[in-house]
Parts: structure tokens; sequence; C-alpha cells
């Protein structure tokens, strides 16, 4: 049984056809990628796996269970999480009070604080730093951190390294190879990165003008021809 | 954990006993006519701090905040001409307010209404709510003993008396002190809701609504629970407004109302409790003082001074000072946390 599963999902903004047709499935504990070029519907994937994109047909099932008309928050209840494109930290609350937010209501959260402050010894020093005086990296670093404090078993992650200097993108690269080895956590990756993606990922799926249901070859990522075929830009 | 803790209080603690100060010592020091002056100021202090909290601390701009506040004082009038004491009433109409709010505001937040849209409404229910209750002049239109009067209101508010003695009405300087203790109470309790974990969450939502969804937070219920607590406290000014004046008519529900607590909010300081009621002891005093004067257009002059103030304080006259002050410390080489909201 996998723990998400997606079928012919589409989505629109308003009257506006974005996604046309989503299959993807991923088990538990898989470290599953997702390619496109820009305006290919990514971003609106991840949206409407959370539930804030009007989807207009097909179904996600999280753990056997049929989500598609859940409200985001019941979603993130579930253990879903999502780390949006662009951050989108809370700037005018410090480090530790985003940190803080992220584990509100669940017991022993100032514990989960200090295991991600492990996780991410950068953050330390930055506690009582407003997070919009954060450096893009950081506030990446604090994105994910602020997410993982939730306890998720399923993560999203939009373009994390989109706009963050390399010596981040490692330090990012490592710690969720850590996490996912010791917490066993499932996390689907969106990206244009490529070599970030082959890092990470055991599988990869390509999405095309809103259309998802090719995965592609590991061995084929590194090959810019094979690529562009999949993704549709193929001669 | 305990310095940020203390952190969290320092200032909040400065303002109690400021707060403390004054409810002891303005009826010694001051004359009858300056008392009454003074309460007022509680009173409007009170009426803002209903939007401060929920724009401030909740990110919910609300237009119409002058309708809780006259629907608090409609309520406490009623009730009290019928039931002749003010305890329960007072009770009764801080309780129709949170419904009220929470009725409105199940239908704005779970409509996913937002911004100006959120505004819009609430400025039109309170308008709707002054057109009412103008066309009530009729004596058909009457509550037990209570007459609603329309356009020439309910007089004969009976003065608020202290829980523990109904039978006998306050004195201007008991009513000062009653009326300050609420104010400090709210105070307090507003600035533990503001640190607590449901206040956190508030703020988060301010200032990311969708971000906050993701993080497993029901947004909607949230905003509900935070406009409900705005409705009450704008409820308890409404009521305690209407025994002060013994009088209440329908221009309570003006827009007049709305667009002054708005004002005196963003003059003091969004974001910030104390701040707002800065607003309104500068801008009411000022108000005061400029009507006594017949050279110029009073209205004239407190405009060209918001309009300054807007332009040159955009944070707001407390805010502004609080920063300055942090500025200069720390030149002196002190080292200073986050003051009191």
């Amino acid at each position: 049984m996998a723990l998400l599963e997606i079928q012919d999902l589409k989505a629109a903004y308003g009257h506006v056809p974005i996604l046309h047709k989503i299959d993807m499935h991923v088990e538990q504990g898989e470290f599953v990628g997702v390619l496109g070029h820009n305006g290919m519907g990514k971003t609106t994937l991840m949206r409407a796996i959370m539930g804030f994109v009007t989807t207009t047909g097909g179904n996600i099932k999280f753990q056997d269970k049929e989500i598609r008309r859940l409200p985001t928050y019941r979603r993130a209840r579930m253990g879903m999480s999502l780390v949006p494109q662009g951050r989108e930290i809370f700037p005018n609350l410090t480090v530790l009070e985003n940190l803080t937010v992220g584990v509100l209501g669940k017991k022993g959260s100032l514990d989960r604080i200090d295991e991600m402050l492990e996780f991410f010894p950068r953050l330390s020093p930055l506690l009582d730093r407003r997070g919009g005086a954060l450096s893009g990296g950081e506030q990446q670093i604090l994105a994910i951190a602020r997410c993982l404090c939730n306890h998720p078993s399923f993560i999203l992650l939009d373009e994390p390294t989109e706009g963050v200097q390399p010596s981040i993108i490692h330090e990012i690269s490592d710690v969720l190879k850590e996490l996912q080895a010791k917490q066993n956590l499932t996390i689907v990756l969106v990206e244009q990165n490529l070599d970030f993606i082959l890092g990470l990922a055991s599988r990869v799926y390509t999405i095309s003008r809103g259309v998802l249901d090719t995965e592609i070859p590991l061995e084929n990522i590194k090959d810019s021809a094979m690529v562009a075929e999949y993704l549709g830009f193929g001669t | 954990m305990l310095s940020k803790v203390s952190k969290d209080w320092l200032g909040a603690g400065f303002v109690t006993v400021l707060g403390l100060a004054i409810l002891i010592f303005v009826p010694i020091l001051f004359d009858l006519f300056e008392v009454l002056q003074m309460t007022k100021y509680v009173v409007l202090s009170l009426f803002v701090l209903s939007l401060a909290y929920i724009w401030g601390f909740g990110g919910i701009l609300s237009f119409g905040q002058a309708g809780f506040f006259g629907l608090g004082g409609y309520v406490f009038a009623v009730a009290a001409i019928n039931m002749g004491q003010t305890t329960v009433p007072f009770l009764i109409a801080i309780g129709a307010c949170a419904l009220f709010a929470a009725a409105l505001g199940y239908f704005m937040f779970y409509g996913r209404l937002n911004d100006v849209y959120l505004g819009v409404v609430t400025l039109v229910v309170t308008l709707i709510l002054w057109k009412l209750i103008n066309h009530t002049a009729g004596p058909e239109y009457i509550i037990g003993k209570a007459r609603l009067g329309g356009f020439n209101g309910i007089p004969s508010i009976p003065i608020m008396t202290l829980p523990w003695r109904p039978g006998q009405e306050m004195e201007p300087a008991q009513m000062f002190q009653y009326f300050m203790a609420i104010l400090i109470a709210v105070y307090v309790l507003l600035h533990a809701l503001i640190k607590s974990k449901f206040g956190r969450v508030a703020i988060s939502i301010r200032e990311n609504e969708v971000r906050t969804g993701l993080l497993g937070y029901d947004v909607r219920f949230y905003k509900l629970c935070i406009f409900s607590i705005g409705g009450a406290i704008g409820g308890a000014a409404g009521a305690m407004w209407a025994s002060y004046q013994t009088f209440v008519d329908p221009n309570i529900f003006s827009l007049e109302w709305s667009a002054k607590c708005l004002i005196w909010v963003m003059a003091g300081g969004v974001g910030t409790l104390f701040g707002p009621i800065v607003g309104v002891l500068a801008l009411e005093y000022l108000s005061f003082q400029l009507g006594q004067t017949e050279l110029i257009n009073n209205l004239i002059v407190l405009g060209t001074i918001l309009i300054f103030l807007v332009l040159l304080l955009p944070k707001g006259l407390f805010p502004t000072a609080r920063d300055l002050v942090v500025k200069v410390w720390r030149r002196r080489g002190g080292s200073t946390g986050k003051g009191s909201p």
C-alpha cells in the first residue's frame, strides 16, 4: 500500500486549468523527486496535495484515506507538511518564535526544538533574530526546521535550493539524508537542480504542461538530451 | 526560560503599576470635572483595546468596531432598565456582543472573506445597525420597560453599581476606579493571551495565514475566537459608555466612532496594546483642548496633525518612542530585550 497515491488529479486557478493529469505514488520511507521546467505545474502540484489549490477532479489518497476534500490543516494534522517555494517563514517573528509555532500543541515541544537545533546548529546563535533578517539560506533552513518541528511523516519540499548558496545546499542535503535514514521520513522533492535531486531521490517523476505520469530512470538524468525529451522539449 | 518570561512581562508590569498608580491617585489629586473627563478616556481606552487586539495581534482589520460598542451600550441599557441593577446587564452586554461577533465572524471567516472585503462587511453591518436603531422611535419598539426611542435614544440609563453593593450607585471617583480596574484587568488578560500558545498562533496568522494553516492550525476557528474576544471587549466598553453617559443614542453606531477607533490605533501604534491607549489619550486630549479655542476649526487642526503623524511616524507614537529609548540605551552600552506589546 502506497503512503500517497494520486490518480488522475486535475487542478485549476479559477477557470484556468493548470494540472491536467497527475498520476503518482509514493511508498513509505521513499525519497521521490519531481523534475520540471518553470511554469509546468510543480508548485501547483505541491499546493494541490496540501489542499490550498482547488482540485477539480481525481483522487488523492494518504495512508489509504481519501483527502482531496479535506482542508489544509486536517492534512497537516495527518502528518503531511510542505516547505513552500520562497520559504514563507514568519519574517516579523524571531527564529525561536518561528520554531515554537511549529510545535504548538505538541507534547515535548521544547525538546523538539532542541532536537532541531542539533540538526541545524547554524540556527542556535540566531534564535533571537527576526526571521526576515536572516539570509536566504538561513531562512530555508529555518523553514525546513520549523516544518520538521511538527513531527511530519511526509514532507513536500518545493525547490529548497532556489537562491541558496552551495554550502547551505550541502548542509540541507546532508540533513535530509540523515533525517530520512533515522526517522524513516517520506519526502517528495520538486527541483530544477539536477545534482541535488540525483544526490537524494531514489525515483524521479517528470512533469510537463500539467501532466505527470512518467518516471525517468536515474541513469538518464545526467543526459540533457534525454531529460529534454522526458520534459517534452525533445526534437 | 525565566529571563524570557521576565522580559515578556517587564513592559506589561510597568504599564500595570502605572495604571494602578493612576487608579489610586487620580481621585485624590484631581477635581470632579477632571475625574469625569478621565473616566471618559478610560472607557475609550477599553474600546480601542478591542481593535488594537484583533488588528494588531490577529491581523483582522475591522472598520466596524463601533457596531460592538453600540450594541454593548444598547443591550446594557435595555437590560439595566428592566432588571433594576447593572452587574448582570453588564455581563449580558459582553456576552451578547461576543455572540454577535461570533455569528458575524462565522459567515466572514468560514466564507473566506479577507482584507478589504472583511473591512467592508464590518462597516456595512455597523451602518445597518445604526439605520435600524434610528427607525425605532415609535411606541411599539419597547423591550419590557425600555423604549428604544429611535433617534432620540434611551435616557436615564442606570449608573453602574459595585457588584457587592447592588443598591448603591457609584460616585464619580468610584466609577473612575472601577472602570480603571476593568481596563487594567483587560490589558493584563490580553497581554497573557498574546504571550500564550493561542496568542503566538494568532500572530502567525497575522503574518501568514496560509503558512499557519500548513502547520496544522485551523485558521478560521482561531480568527473567529480572536474576533469574538474583540467583540466582547468592544461590548464591555459600550456598556460602560452607556452607564457613564446615562444615555445612549444611535450615533454610538456611527462611522465617526469606527473611524476614531482606527485612527487611535494607527496613531498609537498597530501591534501594541499600550500604544493605542496613548493614541486615545493624546488625540482626545488634543481634541478637547482645541475645542476650547475659537480661533480655528479644531477638526482642521486635528486632521492636519493626523496627516503629519501618519507621514512622519508611520509606526505610531508608542513604537517610535520605544525604539528611540532602546536606541539611546544601546548607545550607552546597555542591552535590552523586546518591550511590551
